[in-house]
Protein backbone atom coordinates (compact mmCIF):
# COMPACT_ATOMS: atom_id res chain seq x y z
CA UNK A 1 0.00 0.00 0.00
CA UNK A 2 1.35 3.39 -1.03
CA UNK A 3 1.65 6.02 1.66
CA UNK A 4 2.00 9.57 0.44
CA UNK A 5 1.60 13.11 1.68
CA UNK A 6 0.94 16.39 -0.05
CA UNK A 7 2.28 19.64 1.36
CA UNK A 8 1.70 18.41 4.92
CA UNK A 9 1.79 21.00 7.72
CA UNK A 10 0.99 21.01 11.41
CA UNK A 11 0.86 24.32 13.22
CA UNK A 12 0.53 24.87 16.96
CA UNK A 13 -0.01 28.54 17.76
CA UNK A 14 2.52 30.46 15.70
CA UNK A 15 4.92 27.55 15.32
CA UNK A 16 5.01 25.05 12.46
CA UNK A 17 6.03 21.66 13.89
CA UNK A 18 5.74 20.15 10.41
CA UNK A 19 5.99 22.45 7.41
CA UNK A 20 5.03 21.62 3.82
CA UNK A 21 6.17 18.00 3.64
CA UNK A 22 5.46 15.99 0.49
CA UNK A 23 6.61 12.38 0.54
CA UNK A 24 5.93 9.27 -1.50
CA UNK A 25 6.46 5.89 0.15
CA UNK A 26 5.52 3.01 -2.17
CA UNK A 27 4.78 -0.61 -1.14
CA UNK A 28 7.81 -2.68 -0.25
CA UNK A 29 10.01 0.23 0.78
CA UNK A 30 11.60 1.34 4.02
CA UNK A 31 11.80 5.03 4.82
CA UNK A 32 13.83 6.40 7.71
CA UNK A 33 12.99 9.76 9.25
CA UNK A 34 15.95 11.36 10.99
CA UNK A 35 16.75 14.72 12.52
CA UNK A 36 17.73 16.39 15.78
CA UNK A 37 15.43 16.51 18.83
CA UNK A 38 12.43 18.74 18.11
CA UNK A 39 12.86 18.50 14.32
CA UNK A 40 9.26 17.26 13.97
CA UNK A 41 9.91 13.50 13.48
CA UNK A 42 7.31 12.20 15.95
CA UNK A 43 4.74 14.82 14.90
CA UNK A 44 5.19 13.69 11.29
CA UNK A 45 4.66 10.05 12.36
CA UNK A 46 1.45 10.98 14.23
CA UNK A 47 0.23 12.80 11.11
CA UNK A 48 1.00 9.73 8.97
CA UNK A 49 -0.91 7.49 11.39
CA UNK A 50 -3.89 9.85 11.59
CA UNK A 51 -3.56 10.43 15.35
CA UNK A 52 -3.65 14.17 14.63
CA UNK A 53 -5.23 16.01 11.72
CA UNK A 54 -2.97 18.20 9.58
CA UNK A 55 -3.39 21.98 9.67
CA UNK A 56 -2.77 21.94 5.92
CA UNK A 57 -2.15 19.36 3.23
CA UNK A 58 -3.10 15.69 3.30
CA UNK A 59 -2.02 12.11 4.03
CA UNK A 60 -3.12 9.29 1.70
CA UNK A 61 -3.17 5.48 1.97
CA UNK A 62 -3.38 4.56 -1.75
CA UNK A 63 -6.32 6.64 -2.95
CA UNK A 64 -7.96 7.15 0.47
CA UNK A 65 -7.40 10.31 2.46
CA UNK A 66 -6.61 9.37 6.07
CA UNK A 67 -9.08 11.47 8.11
CA UNK A 68 -11.94 9.94 6.05
CA UNK A 69 -10.91 6.34 6.83
CA UNK A 70 -12.95 4.99 9.78
CA UNK A 71 -10.89 4.20 12.88
CA UNK A 72 -11.33 0.42 12.69
CA UNK A 73 -10.38 0.22 9.01
CA UNK A 74 -7.45 2.56 9.58
CA UNK A 75 -6.19 0.09 12.20
CA UNK A 76 -6.43 -2.69 9.61
CA UNK A 77 -4.31 -0.66 7.19
CA UNK A 78 -1.57 0.65 9.46
CA UNK A 79 0.10 -0.29 12.73
CA UNK A 80 1.93 2.13 15.03
CA UNK A 81 4.76 1.63 17.47
CA UNK A 82 4.56 4.74 19.63
CA UNK A 83 7.45 6.32 21.46
CA UNK A 84 5.57 5.80 24.74
CA UNK A 85 6.13 2.19 25.73
CA UNK A 86 3.71 -0.34 27.23
CA UNK A 87 2.81 1.06 30.65
CA UNK A 88 2.40 -0.62 34.00
CA UNK A 89 -0.29 -3.19 33.24
CA UNK A 90 -1.21 -6.63 34.48
CA UNK A 91 -1.54 -8.39 31.15
CA UNK A 92 0.59 -11.28 29.97
CA UNK A 93 2.90 -11.05 26.95
CA UNK A 94 0.55 -13.19 24.87
CA UNK A 95 -2.48 -11.07 25.84
CA UNK A 96 -0.73 -7.83 24.83
CA UNK A 97 0.47 -9.28 21.51
CA UNK A 98 -3.11 -10.49 20.90
CA UNK A 99 -4.32 -6.87 21.26
CA UNK A 100 -2.73 -6.29 17.84
CA UNK A 101 -5.50 -8.47 16.38
CA UNK A 102 -8.26 -6.24 17.81
CA UNK A 103 -8.99 -4.39 14.53
CA UNK A 104 -9.43 -7.69 12.67
CA UNK A 105 -11.86 -9.32 15.09
CA UNK A 106 -15.53 -8.57 15.61
CA UNK A 107 -15.25 -6.27 18.62
CA UNK A 108 -12.28 -8.29 19.72
CA UNK A 109 -14.21 -11.35 20.88
CA UNK A 110 -13.80 -14.20 18.43
CA UNK A 111 -10.28 -15.37 17.75
CA UNK A 112 -9.83 -17.35 14.55
CA UNK A 113 -6.98 -19.43 13.12
CA UNK A 114 -5.46 -16.43 11.34
CA UNK A 115 -5.41 -14.51 14.62
CA UNK A 116 -3.74 -17.35 16.52
CA UNK A 117 -1.19 -17.83 13.78
CA UNK A 118 -0.35 -14.10 13.60
CA UNK A 119 0.07 -13.93 17.39
CA UNK A 120 2.28 -17.03 17.52
CA UNK A 121 4.41 -15.92 14.60
CA UNK A 122 4.93 -12.42 16.02
CA UNK A 123 6.00 -13.85 19.39
CA UNK A 124 8.40 -16.29 17.74
CA UNK A 125 9.86 -13.57 15.52
CA UNK A 126 10.74 -11.46 18.54
CA UNK A 127 12.02 -14.30 20.65
CA UNK A 128 9.10 -14.05 23.11
CA UNK A 129 7.67 -17.59 23.07
CA UNK A 130 9.48 -18.35 26.33
CA UNK A 131 7.97 -15.26 28.01
CA UNK A 132 4.45 -15.96 26.70
CA UNK A 133 2.66 -16.17 30.07
CA UNK A 134 4.81 -13.65 31.95
CA UNK A 135 3.26 -10.41 33.19
CA UNK A 136 4.45 -7.58 30.93
CA UNK A 137 5.21 -5.35 33.89
CA UNK A 138 7.60 -7.93 35.31
CA UNK A 139 9.79 -7.70 32.17
CA UNK A 140 12.83 -5.51 31.51
CA UNK A 141 12.54 -2.36 29.39
CA UNK A 142 14.01 -4.08 26.34
CA UNK A 143 11.73 -7.10 26.71
CA UNK A 144 8.71 -4.80 27.01
CA UNK A 145 9.79 -3.09 23.81
CA UNK A 146 9.95 -6.43 22.00
CA UNK A 147 6.40 -7.13 23.23
CA UNK A 148 5.28 -3.78 21.77
CA UNK A 149 6.95 -4.58 18.43
CA UNK A 150 5.38 -8.06 18.40
CA UNK A 151 1.96 -6.44 18.94
CA UNK A 152 2.62 -4.23 15.91
CA UNK A 153 3.70 -7.23 13.78
CA UNK A 154 0.64 -9.25 14.87
CA UNK A 155 -1.53 -6.48 13.44
CA UNK A 156 -0.29 -7.51 9.94
CA UNK A 157 -1.15 -4.17 8.39
CA UNK A 158 0.22 -3.11 4.99
CA UNK A 159 1.63 0.12 6.49
CA UNK A 160 3.90 -0.03 9.55
CA UNK A 161 4.92 3.15 11.41
CA UNK A 162 7.65 2.82 14.02
CA UNK A 163 8.89 5.48 16.44
CA UNK A 164 12.41 4.50 17.51
CA UNK A 165 11.94 0.73 17.27
CA UNK A 166 15.40 -0.15 18.58
CA UNK A 167 15.95 2.12 21.58
CA UNK A 168 16.32 0.14 24.83
CA UNK A 169 17.27 -3.00 22.89
CA UNK A 170 20.58 -4.80 23.29
CA UNK A 171 22.71 -5.02 20.15
CA UNK A 172 21.60 -8.59 19.38
CA UNK A 173 17.91 -7.78 19.57
CA UNK A 174 18.50 -4.57 17.57
CA UNK A 175 19.69 -6.84 14.77
CA UNK A 176 16.64 -9.10 15.25
CA UNK A 177 14.29 -6.12 14.97
CA UNK A 178 16.11 -4.78 11.90
CA UNK A 179 15.82 -8.23 10.28
CA UNK A 180 12.08 -8.20 11.04
CA UNK A 181 11.71 -4.75 9.49
CA UNK A 182 13.57 -5.89 6.35
CA UNK A 183 11.32 -8.97 6.33
CA UNK A 184 8.27 -6.69 6.28
CA UNK A 185 9.70 -4.85 3.28
CA UNK A 186 10.28 -8.07 1.37
CA UNK A 187 6.64 -9.04 2.02
CA UNK A 188 5.53 -5.78 0.42
CA UNK A 189 4.75 -3.72 3.54
CA UNK A 190 5.41 0.00 3.60
CA UNK A 191 7.67 0.73 6.54
CA UNK A 192 8.37 4.18 8.01
CA UNK A 193 10.64 4.48 11.04
CA UNK A 194 11.79 7.42 13.12
CA UNK A 195 15.42 6.69 14.00
CA UNK A 196 18.01 8.14 16.32
CA UNK A 197 20.70 5.61 15.44
CA UNK A 198 21.88 6.91 12.07
CA UNK A 199 23.82 3.71 11.31
CA UNK A 200 20.48 1.86 11.13
CA UNK A 201 19.30 4.39 8.52
CA UNK A 202 22.04 3.25 6.13
CA UNK A 203 20.10 0.07 5.25
CA UNK A 204 16.83 1.92 4.48
CA UNK A 205 15.68 2.60 0.91
CA UNK A 206 15.03 6.24 1.58
CA UNK A 207 16.13 8.65 4.26
CA UNK A 208 14.31 11.89 5.10
CA UNK A 209 16.33 14.42 7.09
CA UNK A 210 14.18 16.94 8.96
CA UNK A 211 15.12 20.26 10.49
CA UNK A 212 12.62 22.63 12.12
CA UNK A 213 9.71 20.71 10.60
CA UNK A 214 10.98 20.87 7.01
CA UNK A 215 12.80 18.41 4.78
CA UNK A 216 16.42 19.48 4.32
CA UNK A 217 17.46 16.35 2.42
CA UNK A 218 15.63 13.31 1.09
CA UNK A 219 16.74 10.38 -1.01
CA UNK A 220 18.85 7.21 -0.90
CA UNK A 221 21.15 6.91 2.15
CA UNK A 222 24.36 7.72 0.27
CA UNK A 223 22.87 11.06 -0.85
CA UNK A 224 21.36 12.13 2.46
CA UNK A 225 23.80 10.71 4.97
CA UNK A 226 26.67 13.05 4.20
CA UNK A 227 28.98 14.66 6.68
CA UNK A 228 27.97 18.17 5.59
CA UNK A 229 24.18 17.62 5.77
CA UNK A 230 24.27 15.77 9.10
CA UNK A 231 26.68 18.25 10.69
CA UNK A 232 24.35 21.10 9.77
CA UNK A 233 21.18 19.32 10.83
CA UNK A 234 22.47 18.05 14.17
CA UNK A 235 24.65 21.06 14.97
CA UNK A 236 27.60 18.83 15.78
CA UNK A 237 30.51 17.61 13.62
CA UNK A 238 29.64 14.18 12.23
CA UNK A 239 31.93 11.97 10.13
CA UNK A 240 30.64 9.59 7.49
CA UNK A 241 33.20 6.96 6.45
CA UNK A 242 33.22 3.77 4.41
CA UNK A 243 32.36 0.75 6.54
CA UNK A 244 35.51 -1.34 7.09
CA UNK A 245 33.69 -4.70 6.75
CA UNK A 246 31.21 -4.17 3.89
CA UNK A 247 30.35 -1.56 1.28
CA UNK A 248 28.05 0.45 3.56
CA UNK A 249 28.51 3.65 5.50
CA UNK A 250 29.61 4.20 9.06
CA UNK A 251 28.42 7.35 10.81
CA UNK A 252 30.33 8.67 13.79
CA UNK A 253 29.86 11.81 15.86
CA UNK A 254 33.22 13.51 16.34
CA UNK A 255 34.41 13.30 19.94
CA UNK A 256 37.40 14.90 21.58
CA UNK A 257 40.22 12.39 21.07
CA UNK A 258 41.76 11.00 24.22
CA UNK A 259 45.12 12.56 25.14
CA UNK A 260 47.87 10.62 23.40
CA UNK A 261 50.52 9.11 25.61
CA UNK A 262 54.09 9.86 24.63
CA UNK B 1 1.93 -29.59 36.03
CA UNK B 2 0.37 -26.17 35.79
CA UNK B 3 -3.16 -25.65 34.58
CA UNK B 4 -3.56 -23.79 31.32
CA UNK B 5 -5.21 -20.41 31.57
CA UNK B 6 -8.36 -21.69 29.89
CA UNK B 7 -8.85 -24.65 32.21
CA UNK B 8 -8.06 -22.52 35.25
CA UNK B 9 -10.74 -20.04 34.20
CA UNK B 10 -13.24 -22.85 33.53
CA UNK B 11 -12.53 -24.33 36.96
CA UNK B 12 -12.93 -20.92 38.59
CA UNK B 13 -16.29 -20.28 36.92
CA UNK B 14 -17.54 -23.74 37.84
CA UNK B 15 -16.55 -23.37 41.51
CA UNK B 16 -17.93 -19.83 41.73
CA UNK B 17 -21.25 -20.85 40.17
CA UNK B 18 -21.64 -23.70 42.67
CA UNK B 19 -20.79 -21.35 45.53
CA UNK B 20 -23.33 -18.82 44.24
CA UNK B 21 -26.04 -21.50 44.21
CA UNK B 22 -25.10 -22.49 47.76
CA UNK B 23 -25.35 -18.94 49.13
CA UNK B 24 -28.62 -18.39 47.23
CA UNK B 25 -29.99 -21.55 48.90
CA UNK B 26 -28.79 -20.32 52.27
CA UNK B 27 -30.30 -16.88 51.66
CA UNK B 28 -33.69 -18.45 50.88
CA UNK B 29 -33.48 -20.73 53.88
CA UNK B 30 -32.20 -18.42 56.66
CA UNK B 31 -33.99 -15.53 58.35
CA UNK B 32 -36.67 -14.62 60.87
CA UNK B 33 -38.48 -17.80 59.84
CA UNK B 34 -36.00 -20.59 59.18
CA UNK B 35 -37.05 -22.74 56.27
CA UNK B 36 -35.23 -26.04 55.75
CA UNK B 37 -33.38 -26.65 52.50
CA UNK B 38 -35.75 -29.57 51.76
CA UNK B 39 -38.68 -27.16 52.02
CA UNK B 40 -36.87 -24.63 49.80
CA UNK B 41 -36.21 -27.32 47.21
CA UNK B 42 -39.77 -28.65 47.19
CA UNK B 43 -41.00 -25.05 46.87
CA UNK B 44 -38.55 -24.40 44.04
CA UNK B 45 -39.75 -27.50 42.18
CA UNK B 46 -43.39 -26.51 42.72
CA UNK B 47 -44.21 -29.34 45.10
CA UNK B 48 -45.05 -27.37 48.26
CA UNK B 49 -48.73 -26.88 49.14
CA UNK B 50 -50.28 -23.61 47.98
CA UNK B 51 -50.58 -20.91 50.61
CA UNK B 52 -48.17 -22.45 53.13
CA UNK B 53 -46.37 -19.92 55.35
CA UNK B 54 -42.94 -20.93 54.09
CA UNK B 55 -44.13 -20.71 50.49
CA UNK B 56 -45.47 -17.20 51.04
CA UNK B 57 -42.28 -16.08 52.82
CA UNK B 58 -40.14 -17.52 50.02
CA UNK B 59 -42.01 -16.03 47.08
CA UNK B 60 -43.04 -12.78 48.73
CA UNK B 61 -39.92 -11.84 50.70
CA UNK B 62 -36.88 -14.07 50.37
CA UNK B 63 -36.82 -14.56 46.60
CA UNK B 64 -37.06 -10.86 45.63
CA UNK B 65 -34.53 -9.98 48.31
CA UNK B 66 -32.09 -12.67 47.18
CA UNK B 67 -32.48 -11.69 43.51
CA UNK B 68 -31.85 -8.08 44.50
CA UNK B 69 -28.69 -9.10 46.37
CA UNK B 70 -27.44 -11.05 43.33
CA UNK B 71 -28.11 -8.07 41.05
CA UNK B 72 -26.54 -5.52 43.42
CA UNK B 73 -23.37 -7.58 43.81
CA UNK B 74 -23.10 -8.29 40.09
CA UNK B 75 -23.66 -4.63 39.19
CA UNK B 76 -21.18 -3.21 41.71
CA UNK B 77 -18.36 -5.68 41.04
CA UNK B 78 -18.69 -5.72 37.23
CA UNK B 79 -18.78 -1.89 37.24
CA UNK B 80 -15.72 -1.86 39.48
CA UNK B 81 -13.80 -4.10 37.08
CA UNK B 82 -14.75 -1.93 34.08
CA UNK B 83 -13.93 1.33 35.90
CA UNK B 84 -10.53 -0.05 36.87
CA UNK B 85 -9.87 -0.62 33.17
CA UNK B 86 -11.05 2.85 32.19
CA UNK B 87 -9.14 4.63 34.98
CA UNK B 88 -6.09 2.38 34.52
CA UNK B 89 -5.77 1.70 38.22
CA UNK B 90 -6.89 -1.34 40.24
CA UNK B 91 -7.97 0.80 43.20
CA UNK B 92 -11.16 2.48 42.03
CA UNK B 93 -14.86 1.58 41.94
CA UNK B 94 -18.26 3.25 41.51
CA UNK B 95 -18.40 4.08 45.23
CA UNK B 96 -15.01 5.85 45.29
CA UNK B 97 -15.77 7.59 41.99
CA UNK B 98 -18.94 9.11 43.47
CA UNK B 99 -21.26 7.34 41.01
CA UNK B 100 -23.08 5.53 43.84
CA UNK B 101 -23.45 8.83 45.71
CA UNK B 102 -24.95 10.51 42.64
CA UNK B 103 -27.33 7.60 42.09
CA UNK B 104 -28.31 7.82 45.78
CA UNK B 105 -29.34 11.45 45.37
CA UNK B 106 -31.33 10.48 42.27
CA UNK B 107 -33.10 7.65 44.10
CA UNK B 108 -33.99 9.96 47.02
CA UNK B 109 -35.40 12.55 44.63
CA UNK B 110 -37.24 9.79 42.75
CA UNK B 111 -39.06 8.60 45.86
CA UNK B 112 -40.00 12.22 46.69
CA UNK B 113 -41.48 13.19 43.35
CA UNK B 114 -42.94 9.78 42.42
CA UNK B 115 -46.59 9.66 41.40
CA UNK B 116 -48.75 7.42 43.61
CA UNK B 117 -48.27 3.74 42.84
CA UNK B 118 -45.06 4.22 40.84
CA UNK B 119 -42.51 5.00 43.58
CA UNK B 120 -40.21 2.03 42.87
CA UNK B 121 -40.17 2.67 39.14
CA UNK B 122 -39.50 6.40 39.58
CA UNK B 123 -36.71 5.69 42.07
CA UNK B 124 -34.99 3.25 39.68
CA UNK B 125 -35.41 5.65 36.77
CA UNK B 126 -33.98 8.65 38.63
CA UNK B 127 -31.16 6.53 40.06
CA UNK B 128 -30.21 5.36 36.58
CA UNK B 129 -30.48 8.84 35.06
CA UNK B 130 -28.28 10.46 37.72
CA UNK B 131 -25.88 7.49 37.52
CA UNK B 132 -25.46 7.99 33.77
CA UNK B 133 -25.27 11.77 34.09
CA UNK B 134 -22.62 11.68 36.79
CA UNK B 135 -20.70 8.88 35.03
CA UNK B 136 -20.43 11.00 31.87
CA UNK B 137 -19.64 14.15 33.85
CA UNK B 138 -16.87 12.38 35.77
CA UNK B 139 -15.14 11.69 32.46
CA UNK B 140 -14.65 15.44 32.00
CA UNK B 141 -12.81 15.67 35.31
CA UNK B 142 -10.84 12.46 35.17
CA UNK B 143 -10.00 11.85 31.48
CA UNK B 144 -6.80 13.86 31.69
CA UNK B 145 -5.80 12.03 34.87
CA UNK B 146 -6.43 8.41 33.97
CA UNK B 147 -3.85 6.21 35.61
CA UNK B 148 -3.25 8.70 38.40
CA UNK B 149 -4.77 9.10 41.83
CA UNK B 150 -6.00 12.62 41.00
CA UNK B 151 -9.05 11.18 39.25
CA UNK B 152 -9.82 9.00 42.27
CA UNK B 153 -9.47 11.95 44.66
CA UNK B 154 -11.84 14.05 42.54
CA UNK B 155 -14.33 11.19 42.71
CA UNK B 156 -13.99 10.80 46.48
CA UNK B 157 -14.55 14.53 47.00
CA UNK B 158 -17.60 14.61 44.76
CA UNK B 159 -18.94 11.38 46.28
CA UNK B 160 -18.73 12.73 49.84
CA UNK B 161 -20.47 15.94 48.80
CA UNK B 162 -23.22 14.00 47.01
CA UNK B 163 -23.73 11.80 50.06
CA UNK B 164 -24.03 14.91 52.24
CA UNK B 165 -26.49 16.51 49.84
CA UNK B 166 -28.52 13.30 49.82
CA UNK B 167 -28.52 13.34 53.63
CA UNK B 168 -29.67 16.97 53.75
CA UNK B 169 -32.33 16.22 51.18
CA UNK B 170 -33.64 13.19 53.07
CA UNK B 171 -33.74 15.11 56.37
CA UNK B 172 -35.39 18.20 54.87
CA UNK B 173 -38.00 16.25 52.92
CA UNK B 174 -38.68 14.13 56.02
CA UNK B 175 -41.11 11.85 54.23
CA UNK B 176 -42.19 8.30 55.02
CA UNK B 177 -42.02 7.61 51.27
CA UNK B 178 -38.24 8.09 51.21
CA UNK B 179 -35.88 5.45 52.66
CA UNK B 180 -33.87 6.36 55.76
CA UNK B 181 -30.54 8.15 55.75
CA UNK B 182 -28.83 4.87 56.64
CA UNK B 183 -30.02 3.37 53.30
CA UNK B 184 -28.12 6.08 51.42
CA UNK B 185 -24.90 5.65 53.39
CA UNK B 186 -24.67 1.96 54.32
CA UNK B 187 -27.38 0.36 52.19
CA UNK B 188 -29.99 -2.28 52.96
CA UNK B 189 -31.81 -4.92 50.96
CA UNK B 190 -34.79 -5.01 53.33
CA UNK B 191 -36.90 -2.89 50.97
CA UNK B 192 -36.36 -5.15 47.93
CA UNK B 193 -39.86 -5.64 46.53
CA UNK B 194 -40.97 -7.39 43.34
CA UNK B 195 -41.77 -3.98 41.85
CA UNK B 196 -38.15 -2.85 42.36
CA UNK B 197 -36.67 -6.18 41.26
CA UNK B 198 -38.80 -6.37 38.10
CA UNK B 199 -37.51 -3.02 36.91
CA UNK B 200 -33.94 -2.97 38.23
CA UNK B 201 -32.73 -6.53 37.59
CA UNK B 202 -33.20 -6.45 33.78
CA UNK B 203 -31.30 -3.13 33.71
CA UNK B 204 -28.41 -4.71 35.61
CA UNK B 205 -28.36 -7.75 33.31
CA UNK B 206 -28.38 -5.54 30.20
CA UNK B 207 -25.69 -3.16 31.40
CA UNK B 208 -23.34 -5.93 32.60
CA UNK B 209 -23.82 -7.61 29.20
CA UNK B 210 -22.84 -4.36 27.45
CA UNK B 211 -19.72 -4.08 29.62
CA UNK B 212 -18.80 -7.70 28.85
CA UNK B 213 -19.29 -7.08 25.13
CA UNK B 214 -16.97 -4.05 25.34
CA UNK B 215 -14.38 -6.04 27.31
CA UNK B 216 -11.71 -6.49 24.61
CA UNK B 217 -11.82 -2.77 23.84
CA UNK B 218 -11.53 -1.88 27.53
CA UNK B 219 -8.43 -4.13 27.66
CA UNK B 220 -6.72 -1.89 25.10
CA UNK B 221 -7.06 1.12 27.42
CA UNK B 222 -4.22 -0.37 29.45
CA UNK B 223 -1.96 0.63 26.54
CA UNK B 224 -3.22 4.21 26.82
CA UNK B 225 -6.00 6.03 25.02
CA UNK B 226 -3.94 6.98 21.97
CA UNK B 227 -2.75 3.41 21.41
CA UNK B 228 -6.38 2.24 21.80
CA UNK B 229 -7.45 4.67 19.08
CA UNK B 230 -4.57 3.46 16.88
CA UNK B 231 -5.92 -0.08 17.28
CA UNK B 232 -9.37 1.01 16.13
CA UNK B 233 -11.14 1.40 19.50
CA UNK B 234 -12.98 4.71 19.36
CA UNK B 235 -12.23 5.94 22.87
CA UNK B 236 -14.22 9.16 22.40
CA UNK B 237 -17.43 7.20 21.84
CA UNK B 238 -16.88 3.88 23.55
CA UNK B 239 -15.61 5.10 26.93
CA UNK B 240 -18.70 7.31 27.45
CA UNK B 241 -20.83 4.32 26.40
CA UNK B 242 -19.11 2.15 29.02
CA UNK B 243 -19.56 4.88 31.65
CA UNK B 244 -23.26 5.10 30.75
CA UNK B 245 -23.59 1.32 31.16
CA UNK B 246 -21.85 1.62 34.54
CA UNK B 247 -24.28 4.43 35.45
CA UNK B 248 -27.25 2.17 34.60
CA UNK B 249 -25.87 -0.77 36.61
CA UNK B 250 -24.97 1.35 39.63
CA UNK B 251 -28.19 3.40 39.50
CA UNK B 252 -30.30 0.24 39.44
CA UNK B 253 -28.23 -1.31 42.24
CA UNK B 254 -28.56 1.76 44.48
CA UNK B 255 -32.34 1.73 43.96
CA UNK B 256 -32.36 -1.94 45.02
CA UNK B 257 -29.98 -1.88 47.96
CA UNK B 258 -28.81 1.65 48.68
CA UNK B 259 -25.18 2.74 48.74
CA UNK B 260 -22.86 -0.20 49.51
CA UNK B 261 -19.11 0.28 49.47
CA UNK B 262 -16.08 -1.97 48.93
CA UNK B 263 -17.78 -4.68 46.84
CA UNK B 264 -16.72 -3.07 43.56
CA UNK B 265 -13.19 -2.68 44.83
CA UNK B 266 -12.47 -5.94 46.64
CA UNK B 267 -14.02 -8.44 44.22
CA UNK B 268 -12.05 -7.52 41.07
CA UNK B 269 -8.91 -7.02 43.16
CA UNK B 270 -9.25 -10.57 44.49
CA UNK B 271 -10.00 -12.11 41.09
CA UNK B 272 -7.31 -10.32 39.07
CA UNK B 273 -4.37 -12.41 40.34
CA UNK B 274 -6.32 -15.63 39.68
CA UNK B 275 -7.78 -14.99 36.22
CA UNK B 276 -5.70 -12.10 34.89
CA UNK B 277 -6.96 -8.76 33.65
CA UNK B 278 -8.69 -9.74 30.40
CA UNK B 279 -12.08 -8.04 30.76
CA UNK B 280 -14.10 -10.62 28.87
CA UNK B 281 -13.30 -12.92 31.81
CA UNK B 282 -12.90 -10.28 34.54
CA UNK B 283 -16.33 -8.69 34.03
CA UNK B 284 -18.46 -11.88 34.25
CA UNK B 285 -16.20 -13.32 36.97
CA UNK B 286 -16.56 -10.13 39.00
CA UNK B 287 -20.33 -10.21 38.49
CA UNK B 288 -20.52 -13.74 39.93
CA UNK B 289 -18.04 -12.95 42.72
CA UNK B 290 -19.91 -9.77 43.64
CA UNK B 291 -23.21 -11.66 43.73
CA UNK B 292 -21.73 -14.26 46.11
CA UNK B 293 -20.33 -11.57 48.42
CA UNK B 294 -23.49 -9.44 48.60
CA UNK B 295 -25.82 -12.44 49.07
CA UNK B 296 -23.52 -13.76 51.83
CA UNK B 297 -23.24 -10.38 53.57
CA UNK B 298 -26.99 -9.87 53.35
CA UNK B 299 -27.51 -13.19 55.18
CA UNK B 300 -25.15 -11.95 57.90
CA UNK B 301 -26.88 -8.56 57.98
CA UNK B 302 -30.24 -10.08 58.86
CA UNK B 303 -29.12 -12.98 61.06
CA UNK B 304 -26.11 -11.76 63.13
CA UNK B 305 -28.12 -9.50 65.45
CA UNK B 306 -31.67 -10.69 64.67
CA UNK B 307 -34.26 -9.35 65.06
CA UNK B 308 -32.23 -6.17 64.49
CA UNK B 309 -30.92 -5.84 60.93
CA UNK B 310 -27.37 -4.54 60.50
CA UNK B 311 -26.94 -2.21 57.48
CA UNK B 312 -25.08 -4.36 54.92
CA UNK B 313 -22.63 -1.58 54.05
CA UNK B 314 -21.40 -1.55 57.65
CA UNK B 315 -20.44 -5.19 57.26
CA UNK B 316 -18.85 -4.85 53.81
CA UNK B 317 -16.81 -1.87 55.04
CA UNK B 318 -15.84 -3.59 58.32
CA UNK B 319 -14.41 -6.55 56.46
CA UNK B 320 -13.61 -4.86 53.14
CA UNK B 321 -11.48 -2.05 54.59
CA UNK B 322 -8.85 -4.29 56.19
CA UNK B 323 -8.94 -6.70 53.23
CA UNK B 324 -8.31 -3.78 50.88
CA UNK B 325 -5.32 -2.63 52.93
CA UNK B 326 -3.95 -6.19 52.90
CA UNK B 327 -4.48 -6.61 49.14
CA UNK B 328 -2.82 -3.30 48.32
CA UNK B 329 0.13 -4.06 50.58
CA UNK B 330 0.54 -7.45 48.91
CA UNK B 331 0.21 -5.85 45.46
CA UNK B 332 2.81 -3.18 46.13
CA UNK B 333 5.17 -5.31 48.23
Amino acid sequence: MRLHTKNLSYVVGERSLVDGISLDMPSGTMTAIIGANGAGKSTLLHLLSGDIDPSNGSVWYDSEMVPAIPLRRRAQLRAVLDASREPDITFTVEQVVAMGRFPHRFDGHTRGDTDNEAIKEAMNDLDLARLRDRQVRSLSGGEQQRVAIARVLAQRSPIVLLDEPTTALDIGHQATVMAQIEGLRSKGHTVVAVLHDLNLATVFDNVVLLQDGSIVASGVPSEVLTSVALTLAYGHPIDVVAHPAHDGLLILPRTTPPPSHP
Amino acid sequence: MTLTQTSRAALWFLAASVLLLVVIGASLSLGAVNISITEVLSWATGQSPDGSLSGRVLSGVRLPRTLAAVAVGAALAASGAALQGIQRTPVVDAHLMGISGAAGLGVAIGYTIAPTGASSQTAVLLGVVTGIGYGLLSRRFTAANSGSLVGVLVGIGAGLALMAWTGLFVLLVDSADVPTLSFFIFGSLSGASWALVAMAVPLVVASVAVLWWMGPGLDLLALGERASMQLGFDVRRRVPLALAAIGVAVGASVALGGVIGFVGLIVPLTIRPLLGSVNRLMIPASAIGGAIIVVAFDILARTLAAPIEIPIGLLTASVGGPVLVWLIRRETA
